[in-house]
């Protein structure tokens, strides 16, 4: 989990999670973590705003308050940095997506619960939002792998879960990436744009194709109306 | 018409890679110094050189790794007549990624023009913009990938075209039979889950299998526009008709 990292360390003055320099007298194990937590909430924040090409190291150990040699004690360099970052919030977001297909038993509250969930944590944290979905594209080739990778555990999730449960329709296997591929065109042209907060209003105009091919007009229909009715009462 | 940018005799390859130019010069490059052709000539073709060879070393090297030696060795040109054309290998790339998308944009219009239905129209164009990636992997690469990594100016571009080819899709609002919304981003989301499948096989080398989509894509781009049963009858009509012999070109 993430320490709610103050934003902007400024120069040279310590923020409340900072620790003194030098000896601290706290196990090291805990120091470390706690380094290379911040090290990385720092990434997604320097690279939401910067872009990957511009990141620097600089940016990053003045963001997260570390010394130079504390990093490259962490991280080769700022690759390897954003990936390891990448990598921490790919794994958050897919145990916050799995919980909430958990509660579920139905294929369509199932994808509307994993969706939800999806939307909700991309507009709580727009910083790392933008790293995932726009700059692990500008990333390099390791990166590119790992959105890759992503999308490729979203489809399969959305296709194991249609068969394990049955849906009345089996569409072709290509759906599963089609949607995701959808889902992704959607969330990364509104990041782009900066309406990273509304992504969680798309709920209900997201959940209908990725229930049509699977359980047909009707229910797809009535899932839409459900939801669109939801998020139109629900106060923000 | 042939492709301006096939001005090099870049013929794709069957296996779908690009071909490396090397140094020395080339039966098109025109001879160093004065060769009394018009001016304008000669610039539009050093300009069209510069073009392909940053789609063909860009696909090799991926746009960070791109340098404008690479362009120019491949393009048989000067460095100075490079800056002549263009101030950075980001301009250039997105020179060649607008030259790319227009007649990708007039091809899959006119083809898409000939269909006698939406339908048709949306399998006729589908069926252009599948073919043309798959017979230059290159382009396809920069066009489906490359431009995901060059910078703000190249995503913008993106999603102008996006947005151009969404067009395609908008008449299919109308043509929902009763009873049946279409959710305000069905284009957006059609349009995203193609491109998804497309990047994919682009990106794996696979280009050669894009034609072969055809049916299960149109299946599912036209599925919230006319329903279940209007594009599963419409993806069995162009399985059929794949499976027909080509023409001869």
């Amino acid at each position: 989990m993430f320490l709610p990292v103050a934003r902007r360390a400024g120069t040279g003055r310590r923020e409340p999670h900072q620790l003194p320099p030098g000896r601290h007298g706290l196990p090291r194990a805990f120091v470390v973590e706690n380094q290379r937590e911040r090290i990385l909430s720092a990434v997604g924040d320097v690279v939401s705003v910067a872009g990957y090409r511009e990141m620097s190291v600089e940016d990053v150990i003045v963001t997260a308050g570390v010394s130079r040699r504390t990093f490259y004690e962490h991280f080769k360099n700022k690759e390897d940095a954003f990936l390891a970052a990448y990598d921490a919030v790919l794994l958050q977001l897919l145990s916050l997506v799995q919980a909430a297909i958990d509660t579920e038993q139905t294929f369509s509250a199932r994808m509307c619960a994993g969706l939800r969930a999806f939307l909700d944590f991309l507009a709580r944290e727009p910083g790392f939002a933008r790293m995932c979905i726009v700059e692990a594209l500008a990333a390099g080739p390791e990166a590119i792998a790992r959105r890759n990778g992503a999308m490729a555990a979203f489809a399969t999730l959305i296709s194991e879960n249609a068969r394990e449960i049955g849906t009345p329709l089996e569409p072709q296997p290509l759906t599963a990436e089609t949607i995701v591929g959808g889902i992704y065109e959607v969330v990364y042209t509104r990041i782009v744009r900066g309406d990273i907060r509304q992504l969680p209003e798309l709920l209900a105009d997201l959940l209908y194709p990725a229930l049509l091919p699977y359980e047909g007009k009707d229910a797809a229909v009535a899932e839409y109306k459900r939801v669109k009715g939801e998020l139109a009462g629900s106060t923000k | 018409m042939a492709h301006d940018l096939e001005l090099d005799g870049a013929t794709p390859s069957t296996n779908g890679a690009p071909r490396r130019r090397s140094g020395g010069r080339l039966p098109h490059q025109l001879p160093s110094g004065r060769h009394g052709l018009p001016r304008d000539f000669v610039e539009k073709n050093q300009r069209e050189r510069i073009l392909r060879a940053v789609v063909e070393v860009a696909s090799e090297t991926g746009y960070g790794a791109l340098t404008v030696r690479d362009v120019i060795e491949a393009a048989g040109v000067s460095r100075r007549t490079f800056y002549d054309h263009f101030d950075n290998k980001e301009e250039a790339f997105l020179a060649s990624y607008h030259l790319v998308v227009e007649r990708l944009a007039v091809d899959v219009e006119e083809s898409s023009s000939k269909g006698s239905t939406w339908c048709e129209s949306i399998l006729f164009g589908l069926s252009t913009f599948l073919d043309i990636m798959a017979r230059d992997a290159a382009m396809a690469h920069l066009l489906v990938v490359e431009v995901l990594a060059a910078g703000p100016p190249a995503l913008a571009s993106r999603a102008a075209a996006m947005e151009a080819f969404r067009g395609f899709l908008e008449p299919g609002f109308d043509e929902a039979p009763e009873g049946m919304p279409v959710p305000a981003l069905a284009a957006e989301t059609a349009i995203g889950g193609t491109y998804e499948v497309v990047y994919s096989l682009i990106l794996q080398g696979r280009t050669a299998e894009l034609p072969a989509l055809l049916p299960d894509l149109l299946q599912i781009v036209l599925l919230p526009f006319v329903g279940a049963q209007t594009a599963a009858d419409e993806a069995t009509a162009a399985r059929r008709k794949q499976v027909r012999p080509a023409q001869p070109r």
